[in-house]
Formats: structure tokens, sequence, C-alpha cells
């Protein structure tokens, strides 16, 4: 059992959250505000945070930076400002992950599961070397696997052979001819566009909300690049 | 009631003012009389002992041995039979004339009692008839006046016809002349020469004090505020005092002639005239002197002058004069200006003036004349550049005055105020489009709190067991509160790409590589609006700046678009081409509605090629599309074939070393 702590100064999303997340894994504690949140985190050992950011009394992010001065556990933030300037914020000021409202049930329960797994189960293990991983993603070269948050996903060998390819050098920008050169090893001639397609796949596979990918960037108009 | 308002207390002043001021030139002239009479200083001298009798006495002497050295015949009868002015009923004195014998010749010695004997000697030229006064050496020094010039009195030269006069004053006076005049007066003076002191004293201090109360009163009215002006004073003061100095001046030579003529009076009237006449004269001073306090108490006196309102209307005409000019056009100026100097030019150059120093004055004003046309066109040119720079945009720039007169001031004062109406309007557009892209934000940010509920609950109410329509019914629910999410990002991003609010980070872009990748997002999308892509790129990238999220969410628009309003079993046309200077992605597609609208307005926000609202879309694609494409430093256009939907992505080639 997990304790899993939603603030949150709408009710109803509250209990929304709560149904999404009542799989019989979670405890689920709820806060009105932020003043409230911060206390139910030093009574409690919380394994788990949803926090919203515009809340009366304390906002989010201010709760949040009261959690992290002595708190660790990986801290969401659920916020109806979706601007690129919120994200970034919330992201230096301490946040694991940012999801914007109207949010996809799903997305927020793949999202609190990926979490708690980096926390409880990922945290510090020693890595071998044939072993490469980029955030929840591992790719074992020598078993030809690949885990995401510790799940096994099933690829076809050139969306392996991609992936390898991009988490070699994470951040690097791979331009699709350079893909298909190196992939299938021959000069590219108008047929770099089925990359774009496996790419597209591979994407489908590995991420959460393949629309707004966290580790398989489109770097439009340039390439595709893994981000750590 | 204060004092200084009550009219009584005024009138009374004024009558005071009359009073003392008679009262003190009496006064006055009276001590000055009785001090030259010398009554200060010794006690009660009989009149008949006076210096003033003798004098009068002599006088009276001269003329009556004029008037009898010229009718000897019938004098001494004339007089005896009452006729004469020297008869002893019409004149007090009493005389005797004898000749050298000592007989008397004419008298009107009646017997009476009297005083103050003198005699004096005269001789008479009977040729000339003229009679002249002779000195005895020991009675020259005491009867001669000092005042009577020497050359008049003659030397007793052999003149034949000598003869004295004797004059005495009778007590008892029966005729009313200027003997008895005088010998009244100057009892009068004698008896009161004390107490003229006093009245002189007194009527000094009444004077003073009633001219300072009336000075301090003037202007102040029973039942009004401050300073009021009566009729006098509202005269215009320079006309006020020409009149009063007017009077003063009429007032004065009836002083002179009365002090000329005072003989002739031989009365009281003399002298009541005499201090009347000092009286006016000191009410007329006063009258000047309250109008004057009057007008300076209730300040700006000089208003109400002739003079001032001369000057006035001087300078207004001067002022008409100035307009008149600077109604003339600048062109007419200018020409008259130079009509006149080559006037003067001509003027001097054909009535020979044309000598050196007339060559140097013409060389003179000639470089006056071309300094200041270089002035002038340096000024001009400097409103010139601040007009260039206030066209260039430039607004805040402001063209410095000093230094500029006339039209060409004018014109700086313009450009400047048009500079600062620009500034205002642009600050003012600045402002309401940063307002409203934030009132969009935060309302947005509002609505998306219940929508989140409103999703989330849909999506939950989806999964419970739901009887009949139920489930069709959730169905549309969601599909609406989806649009409603689309609906509010996009209005978010419409707003903040319209008003600038996004900064492009620009970085070189394939646009070959994009449309593969744009494809491979879509293809299920196209597929299942049952559309076909027919791509065609050039070999080769084709590399421009632009910003790498921003353009593939131009894409992401334009494509999104051509999936949800092309016609089924359409192709989708693609295209990568070069143009000059510059790269062009033209998407074309075949609608599926009538498109019955003006390209342009599709770019305008909520506006969309259906009227009716039915398909998924806020109307805000196109309109983000062109904002982002243009921040991009791109061009967006569209273009409406009948049913073909054709748009143009323009970027300037970015040509790599």
């Amino acid at each position: 059992m997990y304790n899993i702590l939603i603030a949150d100064d709408e009710k109803d999303i509250r209990t929304a959250l709560r149904i999404y997340l009542s799989d019989g894994l979670y405890n689920i504690l709820e806060a009105e505000n932020g003043l409230e949140a911060a206390a139910i985190a030093e009574r409690e050992t919380i394994h788990l945070a949803i926090l919203d950011i515009m809340m009366p009394e304390m906002d989010g992010i201010a709760a949040m930076r009261k959690m992290r001065e002595k708190h660790n556990f990986p801290i969401l933030i659920l916020s109806a400002k979706g601007e690129d300037a919120d994200k970034v914020l919330g992201l230096n000021l301490g946040a694991d992950d940012y999801i914007t409202k109207p949010f996809n049930p799903l997305e927020v329960q793949a999202r609190v599961r990926s979490q708690l797994r980096r926390y409880t189960n990922l945290g510090g293990m020693e890595k071998p070397k044939t072993r490469l991983t980029v955030g929840n993603i591992e790719l074992d070269d020598e078993k030809k696997t690949v885990l995401v948050d510790g799940q096994p996903v099933s690829l076809t060998p050139m969306e392996y052979n991609i992936l390898k390819l991009l988490m070699e050098s994470p951040g690097r920008v791979y331009s699709s001819a350079q893909i298909y050169s190196s992939i299938w090893n021959e000069a590219a001639f108008g047929s770099e566009s089925t990359v774009a397609v496996h790419i597209r796949h591979l994407r489908e596979k590995i991420e959460i909300n393949p629309s707004e990918p966290r580790y398989l960037k489109v770097v439009w108009g340039q390439g595709y690049k893994m981000e750590n | 009631m204060k004092l200084t308002e009550s009219l009584w207390a005024k009138i009374t002043a004024v009558f005071l003012v009359f009073f003392a001021t008679v009262g003190f030139a009496l006064g006055t002239a009276g001590s000055i009389a009785a001090n030259e009479l010398g009554l200060y200083v010794d006690v009660d001298i009989p009149y008949v002992e006076s210096a003033s009798y003798r004098n009068r006495a002599a006088a009276f002497a001269g003329g009556l041995a004029w008037d009898y050295y010229n009718d000897r015949d019938s004098f001494a009868r004339t007089v005896e039979q009452g006729y004469s002015q020297y008869s002893a009923g019409n004149t007090n004195i009493v005389f005797t004339i004898r000749d050298d014998t000592g007989a008397v010749c004419a008298t009107n010695d009646t017997g009476r009692a009297a005083t103050g004997e003198l005699t004096f000697r005269f001789a008479g030229d009977p040729l000339t008839h003229r009679v002249r006064r002779v000195y005895d050496d020991g009675e020259a020094s005491e009867t001669a006046p000092k005042a009577e010039p020497k050359d008049t009195l003659i030397a007793d030269d052999g003149l034949s016809d000598r003869f004295t006069v004797t004059v005495s004053l009778p007590v008892e006076k029966t005729v009313a002349d200027k003997f008895l005049f005088e010998h009244n007066l100057y009892r009068t003076i004698n008896r009161g020469k004390h107490r003229l002191l006093w009245l002189c004293g007194a009527s000094a201090l009444t004077l003073t004090i009633a001219v300072v109360f009336l000075f301090c009163a003037a202007g102040h009215h029973a039942g009004r505020e401050g300073i009021t002006l009566n009729p006098l004073d509202r005269l215009p003061y320079d006309l006020y005092l020409c009149l009063l100095g007017l009077i003063t001046m009429m007032l004065l030579l009836a002083g002179v002639w009365l002090a000329e003529n005072i003989e002739t009076f031989y009365n009281i009237y003399g002298i009541i005239l005499g201090v009347a006449l000092a009286g006016v004269l000191a009410l007329t001073a006063l009258a000047a002197g309250l109008t004057t306090a009057t007008r300076f108490k209730a300040g700006g006196w000089w208003r109400n002058t002739i003079l001032w309102r001369l000057l006035r209307l001087l300078a207004k005409l001067c002022i008409a004069a100035a307009k008149c000019v600077s109604a003339v056009a600048l062109q007419w100026r200018v020409a008259l200006l130079v009509g006149a100097f080559l006037f003067c030019f001509w003027f001097f150059a054909m009535h020979g003036a044309w000598d050196q120093e007339f060559q140097i004055v013409v060389i003179g004003l000639g470089l006056i004349a071309v300094t200041l046309c270089c002035l002038t066109a340096a000024r001009f040119g400097r409103v010139v550049r601040g007009g260039q720079a206030i066209a260039g945009g430039q607004i805040d720039e402001k063209i410095e005055l000093k230094g500029l007169h006339g039209s060409l001031r004018g014109l700086a004062e313009d450009l400047n105020s048009i500079g600062d109406g620009l500034s205002i309007a642009v600050e003012d557009r600045i402002k309401s489009e940063r307002l409203k892209t934030e009132l969009i934000t935060n309302v947005s940010h509002d609505i998306k709190t219940p929508l989140t509920s409103l999703i989330n609950y849909v999506d939950l109410l989806k999964k419970e067991p739901l009887e009949g329509n139920a489930a069709e019914y959730a169905d549309i629910l969601e599909k609406h509160a989806n649009r409603l999410k689309k609906l509010t990002v996009d209005l978010i991003e419409a707003s903040k790409a319209a008003t600038g609010n996004i900064q492009a980070e620009l970085v070189p872009v394939d646009l070959c590589e994009l449309v593969d990748q744009a494809l491979a997002e879509y293809d299920e999308r196209l597929a299942q609006s049952r559309v076909t892509p027919v791509v065609t790129v050039p070999d080769g990238p084709r590399t421009v700046l632009a910003d790498s999220k921003l353009i593939w969410r131009v894409l992401d628009n334009l494509l999104s678009n051509a999936a949800k309003y092309s016609q089924e079993g359409t192709r989708l046309y693609i295209d990568v081409l070069d143009r000059g200077e510059q790269v062009v992605l033209a998407i074309k597609n075949i609608s599926r509605e009538r498109l019955n609208i003006d390209p342009a307005e599709l770019t305008e926000r909520f506006v969309r090629g259906d009227s009716a609202r039915h398909t998924e879309g806020s109307g805000l694609g196109l309109n983000i599309a062109k904002s982002l494409t243009e921040i991009q430093n791109g061009r967006l256009t569209i273009e409406i074939d009948g049913d073909l939907f054709k748009t143009e992505l323009v970027f300037d080639r970015l040509i790599t070393q």
C-alpha cells in the first residue's frame, strides 16, 4: 500500500482522482489546500503527492517547496496552467512530473505508477554495461529486451535498432537520413520517410502520452532524439 | 459699523479739512503779517506808528501831491466843497498843503483830533506838470521806504514850485477806506497775535488728522466688502488728475490776481476770498489725494488711465498687424522680403549712390542674408530629419525646438505632437492587447477547472453500465467536452500568437524532413478520412530559419484542417518548391463543403469554411497558423479556387555554406 497525497481545492477533482487511483494498491489522502497538504506530509508517510498549483491559503508551488525541504517522494503537479513557462517553473522547483488539466485519467494512472516504481524499485540499482538507460527506459542489448517502467515492451527489430541508436547518445539529434543509413546500411534516396513512421510506432510503444513524448522527441524539421 | 465706512464721518472730515485749511491759511497769513509788522517784538505799537501806516501815508501824500499840482486852481475849492475824493467826508486822512512860505494852499482839516502826523516835501515842474518828492537829509532815511528806487528821487534841482504835505489820521475815523480797514485789521492782528499762533497749530493738527482719516477711509463704503470705486474714481486717472490740475491752476491764477489786487478790496472780503481760495485749493488737492488712495488700494490703478488704454490699443493693433502678416502665406512673405531688398538695392543703384560705402553696405546685407539663409536651411534640415525619424517609426524622437521660429517652429511642434499621438496610440494598443491576452488566459484557466471534472466524470459515467440510449448520450457528452477542451487551448494560443507573446527560437529547419515527420504523424488520420497524401519534395534538404516547435504547430493545424474538411476519396497534395530565394510548402486539398468565403476572412478568428459549426475544431486553426508563421518571419497565404483549398507556407531559403 502506497500513501498518495492529493491536494486540490476542487472536491470533484479530488474525488475523480480517488476513483481512478483506487485499484487496491493506493491509500489516498486528500488535502484542500497547500497548507493542509504540507501538514499531512509532515504527519504521514507519503509515497507520492499530486498537487494543484492554484489553491487557497498556500499554493502548490509553496507546498511543494516545503515538502522538498525534508522529503524525497515524487511530486506530480496537476494544474490548469499549461504554459511552457509554468511547466519549466514547476519542474525546476522540484516537481517530478507536470500534467495539465483537463487530464487524461489513464495518463495520470500511468504516470503515478511510473513515478512510484522509479521511487521504490529503481533507485540506486547497479546497471550492467550492456544496459542502456534513459529515464524509465532500459535497453538490454544482451537479452535484446526493452523495459519501460520495468515492464517489457515488444519491439520490431527496426524499432529496436532505432531506439538503440538514439539511446546510445541521448540528446543528439539524428535526421531521418542519418537514421536510415545507419540502420539499413544504405544511402537513403527518398526512403527516409519510412523512418518517421517507425519512430511514431516506437513512440506509441514506449511513451505514456505519445502526442506529448517524454523521452523520444521529434525535433521538427531536423530529426529525432532521446532525451533524459 | 466701522468709522471708516460712515458717510457722515467722511463728510465731517471733508468740512474739517476745508475749515482747518481756512484756519491754517488765516493763522499763517496773520502771524506772518504780525511778525512782519514787528508785533511779536515790540509790544502794542499803535497803528499810526507802524511802518505800514507810514508807507500808506507816503503813498497817499504822493497821490495827493500829484492831483493838487495838476489842478492847483480848483483843488482847494473842490476839497472844501466836498466834491473831491480828498474831501473830509471821503477820506479818513486829514491833510494840509502848504507852500514855501508856510501859507496853507489846501486842507480838509476840520479840527478833529488826529494822531500820526507826517510831513512830506514835494517839488513840481510847471513845464511838465510833474511832481517829485523831495527829501531833506534828516527826513530821507526815515520816511523814504527802502524799496523806492533811488533814481526816482530827485535832488533839489531848483524846481520853482515847492510845497509840503502834512497828513495825519484822526482818532475818530468816519469813512470806510483802506486806512480804517488797515487800522482795524492791525488792531485785530495785534490783539489776536497769540491766538493766531494757536489757530495755526490747532488747524494744522486737525488738518493732518482729517486727511489721514480720509485717506484711510478712502474706498470703504457701508455694506460693501473691500474697496468700492465711486463715479469719480471711475474716471480715467490721468484725465481726472489733469482736470484737478486745471482747477488748481485756475485757483492759483485767481490767487495771484487776488494778491496783486488785494489793495483794491480794503476790506474783510479780500481776506475771506483769499482763505476761501486756500480752502478750495485744499479740497482740490484732497480730491486728487483721495482718488489716488482709493485707486491704489483697489489695485491696478494704471488700467483706468487713458494712457494705458492708448498703449493697449496700440499693442492690439500691433498684434493684429502681426496676425495679418502671419496669415499671409509663407511664399508671399518671402517674396515681399526679397522684393523689398531688391527694391532698396535698385533704388540706391539708380539714384547714383553707387559709391564705395554703398557697396560695403550691400555686401554686408548680402552676407547677413546668406548667413540667415544657411541657418534657416540648417534648421529646416533638422525638422526634416525629425519628420523622417517619426515616419521611420522612431515615434519617441523629438525635434529640438530651440532656435526655431515662426512657421518652422509651428511645423516642428506639429510633427512632435503627431509623434506624441502615435506614441500614445501605440502604447494604448500594446496595453490593450496585453490585457486581452491576460484576460483570455485567466478565463481559460478558470474554464479548465470545471472542464476537468466534466471530462473525468463523463469518462467515469461511460464505465458504468448504461441502459438504453444513455451510452450514446455519454458519447456525445464526451465529444463536446473534448471539443471544449481544444477550444480553450486554441484560444490561449491564438491570443498569444496574435499579440506576439510567443518567442520564436529560430533554427535551421529542413522542410522536406518536416513533411516526412508530419505525414508520419498524420497517415492514420488521413487514412481514416480516406484522403491519400501525394508528396513532392525536391532532392536534398530545403533549409529555412524557423522555430522547430512552432512550425510543427502550423503544419499540424493545416494538416488537421485537411483531414477534417477534405472530400473523402480525394488526394492531398503536399509540395516543397523552390521559388527564387524562397522555399514554399504548399498543401492542396479538395473541400468537402462549398467554400463561398473570402480567403482573407478564413484567417480571422472564429471563422470556418462551413458556417454551421458541426465539426470539431475551434475556428482558430488558420488564425493561429498565420500568426505563428508571421512570428517566424514566414508568410501564410490561402487560395480558394472552387473546391480547391490551397495554403502556402513561404520562408526565405537558408543557404548553408
